[in-house]
């Protein structure tokens, strides 16, 4: 009995991936176009409609204030996806630039790196994301910083393990007797050369940080004043019964946007490294 | 072996001391004055003192450092703002509760995950090994405020099978567990599928397969143990993340435990309550990553020695 992958798992993991792609570039665009899709302004209150279902007027329906959820959703996707990208941003660069200096230098700076990346990792993400803006106050870029506070610890520890193999290579040496300054060949020499991984790694890191959001936002510690999917569910819970409809589409929303961003860093991961092709 | 304990031993200090650190900086990063914020802006200046007092805000940096640090080596976590209770009393009655919690979720995880990643391996590249995969993405992109309420909604409300929050028996436990574990359960279903296809190909297993042993017998005799060596560290790494995880499932079931309590905390504005389930959750994650490495490097001599 033969355990390799069949031909037609890489073309069902293709699909997967253009699937992921598809559903992250949909998010992407609800986000940018939100004012021009949005049938409805995102806080028009409609009390008389309150917690009516789907309609035509109304697609997805009217939450507890008669505001169009649709139109929420809509508004909701530009927090999530873009404190995602921003968290995400900031957590690979400055990660990167710390563990591209760090192994490559090695010696005292690569300790000291690696024993604050000891400690940070010791510490649950979500945990300190909650206490942190907790304490400092739910704001759009509390939420980014505590979610970049522990986000660049792992681009860190990935970019300094590529980087220690790659300083060995014959490019860097020739890098080393022409002259160039050491921190110039480990950032724009080095540093180049094992980004790719650091990219799949953020393809998670954007699904993992946009359920972050959510759950800080569910537990009203996210953005304020504008809707968000996290806060939308979260207000839901108290009409399960009687209008459900308010936290199954945030859900959805948060499930499928999650999904995309899974779906395409798997497959961009089983591109980079085909040793590991599996689609589960 | 006991190199390794006295290695991975003293790597804990820094950690502690920098989970302390992290812990004593939140309180000092609240926009304007912590005992304010707590007391409201119309307390009387004698009240807000005598706060900035109590949760040790008073003094150079350094001086309330040292104040906090010496307090936690004694046990002393401070005294709750909004229950008057002392934090380490109130944090370590819940955190049983808490670990119940996670074992439970455990425990579904690996139910559910290890048969499913059976079942994928065995068949690669064949649409029940897509669905299998499917659904363990499904869990692992599951927000679990939301699975939560679809499943009291489901078991609790329509079908009257469970009760819809709080704790008490077995029935109390089931929705909470299978909500906290349903991310972890996908999560090792795809590390028992990934790391099952690599022991089957591999050279041992071909012997197996050529001195005629029956594929059920290779499989679950001889691939499978192997397999799961990884899967199993997994776990008790992620087990740390089931109990920040529990914050947000706890809040949903009304299940009483740290999380709980530290929403409760948060909600109330009770700094020092916060900071004490931080810190006991932080440390719980510290002491459960090391029994899983010790326990792993027990299990596989290969680690203790490659370590040196």
């Amino acid at each position: 009995m033969a355990y390799s992958l069949q031909p037609t798992a890489y073309s069902l993991m293709n699909k997967l991936m253009k699937a992921g792609a598809a559903l992250v570039g949909a998010a992407a665009l609800c986000a940018v176009f939100a004012p021009l899709l949005a049938p409805c302004p995102f806080d028009a209150l409609d009390l008389a409609g309150a917690l009516s279902g789907p309609s035509l007027k109304h697609l997805l329906g009217q939450d507890e204030l008669g505001r169009d959820i649709l139109s929420r959703l809509l508004y909701g996707a530009r927090v999530s996806i873009s404190i995602g990208l921003l968290a995400v941003a900031v957590s690979a660069t400055v990660g990167s630039l710390i563990g591209a200096l760090a192994g490559y230098f090695g010696g005292a700076l690569d300790s000291l790196v690696m024993r604050i990346v000891d400690v940070l990792m010791a510490f649950p993400g979500i945990l300190l994301a909650i206490a942190l803006t907790a304490v400092m106050g739910p704001s759009y870029f509390n939420v980014v910083f505590a979610l970049c506070a522990l986000g660049w610890v792992g681009y860190a520890r990935l970019v300094r393990g590529q980087v220690l193999s790659e300083r060995e290579r014959e490019y860097v040496v020739a890098a080393q007797a022409l002259g160039l300054s050491r921190t110039r060949i480990a950032l724009k020499h080095v540093l180049p050369n094992v980004l790719a991984p650091v990219f799949v790694q953020a393809t998670f890191g954007l699904g993992a940080a946009i359920l972050a959001e959510a759950s800080l936002s569910f537990l009203g510690l996210g953005v304020q004043g504008y809707p968000s999917w996290g806060a939308m569910l979260d207000a839901g819970t108290g009409y399960l019964l009687e209008a459900p409809h308010l936290s199954t589409f945030p859900g959805l929303a948060i499930l499928v946007a999650v999904m995309g961003f899974n779906f395409l860093g798997d497959g961009l991961r089983d591109r980079l490294d085909p040793t590991r092709r599996y689609f589960i | 072996m006991r190199a390794y304990i006295a290695r991975r031993l003293l790597l804990l200090i820094p950690v502690a001391i920098g989970v302390v650190t992290l812990v004593f900086g939140f309180l000092r990063m609240a926009p304007g004055d912590p005992a304010t914020i707590m007391l409201g802006e119309q307390a009387r200046q004698v009240d807000v003192q005598a706060l900035r007092k109590q949760l040790g805000l008073e003094g150079s940096l350094g001086r309330q450092y040292a104040t906090f640090v010496a307090s936690l080596a004694r046990g002393n976590f401070g005294t709750s703002f909004s229950k008057r209770q002392p934090v380490a009393k109130l944090v370590f009655e819940r955190l049983g509760a808490t670990m119940e919690l996670a074992v439970a979720a455990m425990i579904i995880a690996a139910l559910v995950a290890f048969p499913l990643g059976v079942f994928a391996a065995t068949r690669p590249g064949t649409v029940g090994d897509a669905g299998a995969g499917a659904f363990a993405l499904l869990g692992v992109s599951m927000p679990n405020f939301w699975l939560g309420p679809l499943l009291i909604i489901v078991f609790s409300i329509k079908l009257g099978l469970t009760p819809v929050s709080g704790a008490g028996g077995v029935s109390h436990l089931i929705l909470p567990a299978v909500t906290l574990g349903a991310s972890m359960a996908g999560i090792l279903a795809r590390l028992t599928r990934s790391g099952l296809l690599e022991v089957l190909s591999s050279n041992y297993v071909r012997a197996a397969r050529a001195k005629g042993a029956p594929e059920r017998l290779v499989l679950w005799k001889h691939a499978l143990r192997n397999a799961l060596l990884p899967v199993v560290t997994v776990m008790g790494m992620q087990f740390g993340h089931l109990l920040a995880g529990a914050i947000i499932t706890e809040t949903i079931f009304a299940w009483p435990g740290v999380g709980m309590l530290l929403i409760d905390a948060i909600n109330s504005r009770d700094y020092p309550l916060v900071q004490g389930c931080v810190l006991c959750i932080s440390i719980t994650y510290i002491l459960i990553t090391l029994i899983t490495d010790l326990s792993y490097a027990w299990i596989d001599p290969r680690i203790r020695y490659e370590k040196r």
